[in-house]
């Protein structure tokens, strides 16, 4: 084995990992290879300070924070096999099942006639003004005429 | 007088739009000639497909004058025409599926019998559009706001 082998050897080592063969193939190693042997050292007492560091307490609403995320985060998703089994045995109730397959249709038929009912036509209500002008202008020139008939008839000797 | 009686069928002609209901000299009604007769009543609705809707009150002085249908862009529109003797109310009735739209003219909004509305003025005349049960009503008149939705809220 390689040197670069090797250290994968001498950190899993520390962390106590390695199997007994892989111990002892790491063990001769040492012995023969001064490089690996003094990197093995010098992790170690990387180890041996690091434990020996004291770290402060975490703020309690960091703590308190952290472990709600961590709670939320194990929740069961929707697609999560348990919520699924749960599903399945709602579905074998009749009713439910009856009732789930009445609400999918009354979805489709909603959307159905939404889709085939045609938009609203606009009137412009210019067209409305225009219609009603029309009429008042019909209705002066009928009465304009009409007495303009009636003034002739009464004219007459 | 026979000249008079004469005059709808003369102002049907020269709008040139829809048909004449009310052409041939028309009995008073029942209302006090607020409301059209009932043949000419017959006729708009067998020609548009709706249901007439008339006003049961109007201000003083006002009589049911002509009706007719309008065609617009395939949609059938009654056009009623109340009148004093010097100006004119319009009522438009317009079918389910349609509204009323102002363009650039300044519109209020407003409540008319219970439901939303809306009332913009113009040079024509003061305009109230509104919806009742499934049909679009409006109406073009030179009145206040007040009397037109005194109108609206009298149809039944």
């Amino acid at each position: 084995m390689s040197c670069e082998e090797m250290q994968d050897l001498i950190s899993a080592d520390l962390d106590g990992e390695n199997d007994p063969e892989e111990a002892k193939t790491l063990k001769a190693h040492l012995a023969v290879c001064a490089d690996c042997a003094g990197f093995s050292a010098e992790l170690r007492r990387h180890k041996a300070a690091l434990r020996r560091t004291s770290f402060p307490p975490l703020p309690e609403d960091l703590r308190l924070n952290l472990l709600a995320e961590a709670r939320r985060l194990e929740k069961p998703s929707f697609a999560s096999p348990e919520i699924r089994s749960r599903l399945t045995a709602l579905l074998r109730i009749p009713a439910l099942r009856y009732g789930f397959a009445a609400a999918g249709l009354l979805v489709a038929v909603v959307t159905f006639e939404r889709v085939l009912t045609p938009a609203e036509e606009s009137i412009p209500v210019d067209m409305l003004l225009a219609e009603h002008g029309r009429y008042v202008s019909a209705l002066n020139s009928a009465q304009n005429d009409h007495w303009k008939d009636h003034r002739k008839n009464h004219e007459k000797p | 007088m026979k000249s008079l009686k004469l005059l709808p069928l003369l102002l049907a002609l020269s709008c040139g739009t829809g048909f004449a209901a009310a052409a041939a000299p028309r009995p008073p009604s029942e209302k006090g000639s607020l409301a059209p007769d009932k043949a000419a009543l017959e006729r708009a609705q067998a020609d548009s497909g709706l249901s007439p809707m008339t006003p049961l009150w109007l201000p003083a002085g006002y009589r049911f004058d002509s009706l007719a249908v309008v065609p617009y862009h395939g949609k059938k529109i009654i056009h009623y025409r109340y009148f004093n003797g010097h100006s004119v109310i319009s009522l438009f009735q317009s079918p389910p599926r349609t509204r009323f739209e102002f363009g650039k003219t300044g519109r209020e909004r407003v409540r008319v019998a219970g439901s939303k509305g809306f009332f913009a003025r113009s040079p024509e005349g003061n305009v109230l559009i509104w919806t009742a049960g499934k049909n679009r009503l409006a109406l073009v008149a030179p009145l206040e706001l007040a009397e037109l939705k005194k109108i609206a809220e009298s149809i039944p």
